[in-house]
């Protein structure tokens, strides 16, 4: 039984919200991302015991943020779905609601069905409804209406791009099954190159994901996070951008020690800034917690703004490993630096306003540059779909060399995970496929 | 005339494995059929087995059915196919000698207790209100029994069609059955018209075979868990082509197929297409293969595969005489293609019991599936279910992880089929579970317990099981290093530090179950090994596999009452109200495998069953 997870309090309302996974391994993924207490160090190996039905107070840690919050373990023989089944208490909101959802099905979870918990709670024989027809309107007004957000959601462009990976993909399958069942006859054949096809496939299922991060950017804004050494003015500038004196800003190298969040709208596009602690290495300890913070807040960026004091150029080395990264010289009206930008490098005066405001209109146009350029997956299920395809394709990658009985196996695999969307199934459109593209039979 | 257990309606190769298996497990039968020639007749190709065949045939012996026993003893040639594509897919085919498949077939149902053949038409069937209670046959008159079988293959109506020459007729020549249908009609059974065909058989001194490839077996395997490694005279086979000129006169001749002029209205199977719809729909193919196959050691005809054609005389003349090898071949049959009854096999319980008459059941090409195995796996269900019905035992319905029959008749019943319809690995999704070697291991205990697989098969098959879990216990135990030395000097690979278990070894693409005997530390028995060294090495996607599996069992676990009334069921798309009245699914299994019924609908009728 795969082990799937859903939001499953009304996003956007109340204080609380609850993200519930269930399935055979709906612990061991609760246990990867949520740490008891207030670490947000990912434990590598040594587990954790969740004592059942107990409230555990700790830290939910995802991706791009962590949570404090609570976490529930109801073991199979007592939980509704009659599985193991995991409940986080989190902060409501759409933003971290989502993010706990995105971080469950990136660690193998897959998204639950319209009414699938209740589902799995009648095959193990756990269902008592006092109202079975209101779980019934419930199932249908809930799938309606996701239907009709899908199609809404779902622009041409995206429909194309899908069902042209789906197609490559049956096409693989197809030759494959073709010379299976018809070994002698396939003999003449042209098949497509396997390799090359499942990489090519993986590669688009990539594109595509990648365009998820955009999607998100669409619902919850840009994370630019500024970093650099102390003292480089990261504050100061943070307080420029939202024409507000929202950080503490003082002479003293480092003075901040938490990050320091806030968000403005620029022509359209919301804008998150994080501040974060000057990075050196300090002996203070609620100075270090802050630089550790302020490396998990890089994690999380969409794009980093790299502060670097232009007036005193001595600097640390920095890796945000792969991140998009704005060069920011700050304090160019005491060092006197004429060109404002010069590809990613900016400069800027966080006293005088100098700059700023094409900085963050290049903040801004990250979202605008890439949206232009067509479809966009946004869609939860149809992420969580892409995801299963990804892992299924990247598991017949490794499993090139062995027999074709096994291959198929993760190909079909990851054409049905497309079919969610397609509405394509590896057994009825394969079978079609087979004899509408090779000439096969007695 | 006494009153009979069970009635089976026709002799092919559903009828005899429906007959045997309902007199063995106990019951009085009788199986008629048109003429005792017909018994077990291969209309078709003279082969048995094949990729997914192959599967069906071992399953159908697994089970104690007649067909892999028989199919050994008639043998001119074995391959298996796919050797180098997965022990998921290896498939045993066997080139058959005909008449001698046929006299030793006659030869077990004459001779088996309780079972009584009688040459003779069934004309109507006899019903009282609802239930089967007797079949009026055409020279015996009214004939009383408890429960039949319809396995009347393609002689419902049938009319073979050459060119513009239309006739009445069954199969090779025997008479068609034209009286039935309409009592089946009265009875409450929906049927319609398919279509097949079969190529011209050639006299064997006419064909010129310096100018073909010649094609050998391989010797590798038997079908039957119960017959011996015997040895047979082997007849080759010939590989030659069709070519511009051959499909030059196919379309210069189109307006006078049956298949494009109008006079064919049945539907055909894209699973054996004949000639010309091949030449039409691919045209830019230069050449199609042609297999020339033996029809039997006593026959002088050889059987030209991949030529199937309803053209006229004259055409099929012109044409197979472009082919090299074949210029001065002389027919001794045309082909022909062949329209008959059947019926919609959603009329039908995974059972193969019919929805519309108590203790009547269905089996083989009346229920739109072609070939002789899907008809002999669906025959020996039909008998099975007919006679357990009359101990008043609950059906034998096979899953679609147990076996091919069960996605066979899963996919017959829950889908239904526009086309005559083929097994194919492609439908089996937990095709890397149901493999040849393991059809004993899954079928024979079920066999054993309905009765059917004698004493003897269940106790090799015990035996089979206790050698392959000792190999399997080996799995994780170091091998002997010198020896593990010698083996991966000769495939050319180099061995780590630390010496491989035994399961390791296994799952070396390059290291073969041959190669394994040695490391055992005691004899293995060779079948035993090859199905334990298949478990080993493919450990990590059978595991997958069983829980795809275990998601889908809990489903069919949920019976659905066959009294359900979908339509009272409001929260119901009309569409799936629709197709679940039409099916009537037995459980959530085979409702969610119905095409029109989402995943929602699903939810909505756990509910609703829930609430009843």
């Amino acid at each position: 039984m795969s082990t799937i997870a859903a939001i499953s309090s009304p996003i956007g309302a109340g204080g609380i919200g609850i993200v519930r996974v269930s399935g055979a391994e709906a612990l061991s993924i609760a246990d990867a991302i949520f740490n008891f207490g207030k670490s947000s160090d990912v434990r590598n190996t040594e587990k954790q015991i969740w004592t059942p039905f107990k409230m555990n107070f700790g830290t939910f840690i995802a991706d791009d943020f962590c949570d404090r919050g609570y976490a529930a373990y109801f073991p199979a023989a007592q939980a509704y779905t009659g599985e193991d089944t995991v409940e986080f208490y989190l902060h409501g909101g759409a933003r971290i609601m989502q993010g706990a959802l995105d971080t469950l099905l990136k660690k193998g979870a897959r998204l639950a069905d319209h009414g699938e918990f209740t589902k799995r709670a009648f095959l193990s024989g756990r269902l008592e409804l006092a109202d079975a027809e209101g779980v019934i309107d419930m199932i249908n007004a809930d799938s309606a209406a996701a239907l009709r957000a899908a199609y809404r959601l779902m622009d041409g462009g995206l429909t194309r791009t899908i069902v042209g990976i789906s197609d490559k993909l049956e096409a693989l399958i197809a030759g494959l099954e073709a010379t299976l069942d018809y070994p002698e006859e396939t003999e003449d054949e042209v098949l497509p190159a396997l390799e090359d096809g499942i990489r090519d496939c993986l590669r688009e299922v990539n594109a595509l994901l990648d365009t998820a991060a955009q999607g998100k950017i669409a619902k919850f804004g840009i994370n630019a996070v500024l970093a650099g050494d102390v003292n480089a003015g990261k504050s100061s500038l943070m307080n420029a951008m939202l024409k507000a004196e929202r950080a503490i800003v003082t002479d003293i190298a480092g003075t901040t020690r938490d990050t320091v969040e806030d968000s403005f709208e620029y022509d359209g596009v919301r804008i998150n800034l994080v501040d974060t602690a000057g990075m050196r290495d300090t002996d203070d300890v609620v100075e270090a917690q802050g630089v550790a913070r302020a490396k998990k807040a890089v994690d999380g960026a969409d794009i980093v703004l790299h502060v670097i004091d232009k007036s005193d150029p001595s600097r640390m080395e920095y890796d945000f490993y792969g991140k998009r990264v704005f060069t920011v010289y700050n304090k160019c009206d005491v060092a006197g630096f004429a060109i404002p930008r010069m590809a990613d490098t900016f400069a800027v005066s966080a006293l005088t306003g100098e700059g700023v405001d094409m900085l963050v209109k290049a903040i801004a146009a990250q979202y605008k540059g890439v949206a232009a350029g067509g479809e966009m997956l946004t869609n939860q299920r149809h992420i969580s779909a892409m995801l299963e395809a990804k892992r299924a394709l990247e598991s017949a990658k490794n499993a090139i060399g062995a027999t074709a009985d096994c291959i198929l196996i993760d190909l079909r695999e990851a054409y049905d995970a497309l079919g969610q969307i397609t509405g394509k199934t590896a057994t009825e459109d394969v079978v079609d496929a087979i004899f509408s593209r090779f000439c096969v039979g007695k | 005339m006494k009153c009979f257990d069970v009635i089976v309606i026709g002799g092919g190769h559903a009828g005899v494995e429906a007959a045997l298996a309902s007199a063995r497990l106990g019951k009085d039968t009788l199986m008629l059929c048109q003429d005792l020639n017909t018994v077990a007749n291969m209309p078709c190709n003279p082969a048995i087995g094949g990729t997914a065949k192959g599967h069906l045939v071992k399953e159908v012996d697994a089970l104690g059915g007649q067909m892999g026993l028989c199919a050994d003893k008639a043998l001119l040639q074995v391959k298996t196919l796919n050797s180098a594509k997965g022990p998921a897919v290896f498939s045993l085919r066997g080139q058959e000698d005909k008449a001698l498949y046929h006299s030793i077939m006659l030869d077990v149902v004459t001779n088996t207790d309780r079972l009584t053949v009688l040459a003779d038409e069934a004309t109507e069937l006899l019903t009282e209100s609802g239930r089967v209670v007797g079949v009026r046959a055409a020279k015996a008159g009214d004939i009383a029994c408890k429960a039949a079988v319809l396995a009347t293959g393609v002689y419902l109506n049938s009319a073979i069609i050459t060119g513009e020459d239309v006739r009445e007729s069954g199969p090779s020549g025997f008479a068609s059955a034209k009286l039935l249908t309409a009592s089946l009609i009265d009875a409450g059974l929906k049927t319609r018209r398919f279509k097949t065909g079969t190529p011209a058989r050639i006299y064997r001194d006419s064909i010129d075979f310096d100018k073909m490839q010649i094609q050998l077996g391989d010797d590798s395997d038997r079908f039957s868990f119960m017959s011996p490694h015997a040895s047979f005279k082997e007849e080759p086979c010939w590989l030659t082509y069709t070519n511009e000129r051959t499909h030059r006169i196919i379309l210069d001749n189109l307006d006078r197929s049956p298949m494009y002029n109008g006079v064919i209205q049945g539907v055909g199977p894209r699973y054996c297409p004949s000639i010309e719809t091949k030449v039409v729909r691919f045209r830019d193919k230069e050449r199609h293969q042609i297999f020339v196959e033996p029809e039997g050691i006593g026959s002088d005809e050889m059987y030209i595969q991949g030529m199937s054609t309803s053209l006229p005389a004259d055409v099929q003349e012109q044409m197979y005489r472009t082919v090299a090898g074949l210029e001065h071949c002389r027919f001794a049959k045309y082909g022909y293609a062949i329209e008959y009854d059947c019926l919609d096999p959603l009329c039908l319980y995974p059972s193969l019991g019919c929805k519309a008459v108590k203790g009547l059941y269905a089996a083989g090409q009346i229920n739109g599936s072609s070939g002789y195995e899907e008809a002999a796996a669906q025959g020996l269900i039909a008998g099975v279910n007919a006679a357990r019905a009359l101990d008043g035992k609950e059906p034998l319905v096979l899953r679609r992880d147990q076996a091919y029959i069960g996605v066979l008749i899963d996919d017959l019943v829950t889908k239904g089929t526009d086309e005559p319809y083929r097994m194919m690995t492609a439908r089996a999704e937990h095709r890397i579970m149901l493999r040849q070697d393991n059809a004993d291991m899954r079928l024979t205990p079920i066999g054993y317990e309905i009765g059917l697989a004698s004493e003897e098969r269940y106790s090799r098959c015990k035996h089979k099981q206790a050698e392959i879990q000792k190999i399997m216990a080996l799995a994780d135990k170091p091998v002997d290093r010198a020896r593990a030395e010698e083996l991966f000097a000769r495939i050319g690979e180099e061995m780590s530090q630390r010496t491989p278990t035994f399961g390791e070894l296994c799952r070396r693409p390059a290291v073969r179950a041959d190669d394994l005997a040695l490391f055992a530390g005691f004899d293995c028995d060779e079948e035993a090994l090859r199905a334990a060294v298949v478990e080993l090495k493919y450990e990590g996607y059978l595991k997958k596999e069983q829980a795809a599996v275990n998601e889908q069992k809990r489903l069919e676990g949920k019976l659905i009452p066959s009294d359900f009334d979908y339509d009272s069921i409001k929260a119901l798309r009309i569409e799936a109200r629709q197709k679940l009245s039409s099916v009537r699914p037995m459980n959530l299994g085979q409702a969610s495998r119905i095409s029109g019924v989402s995943p929602a609908d699903i939810a909505v009728l756990i509910v609703a069953l829930q609430k009843r």
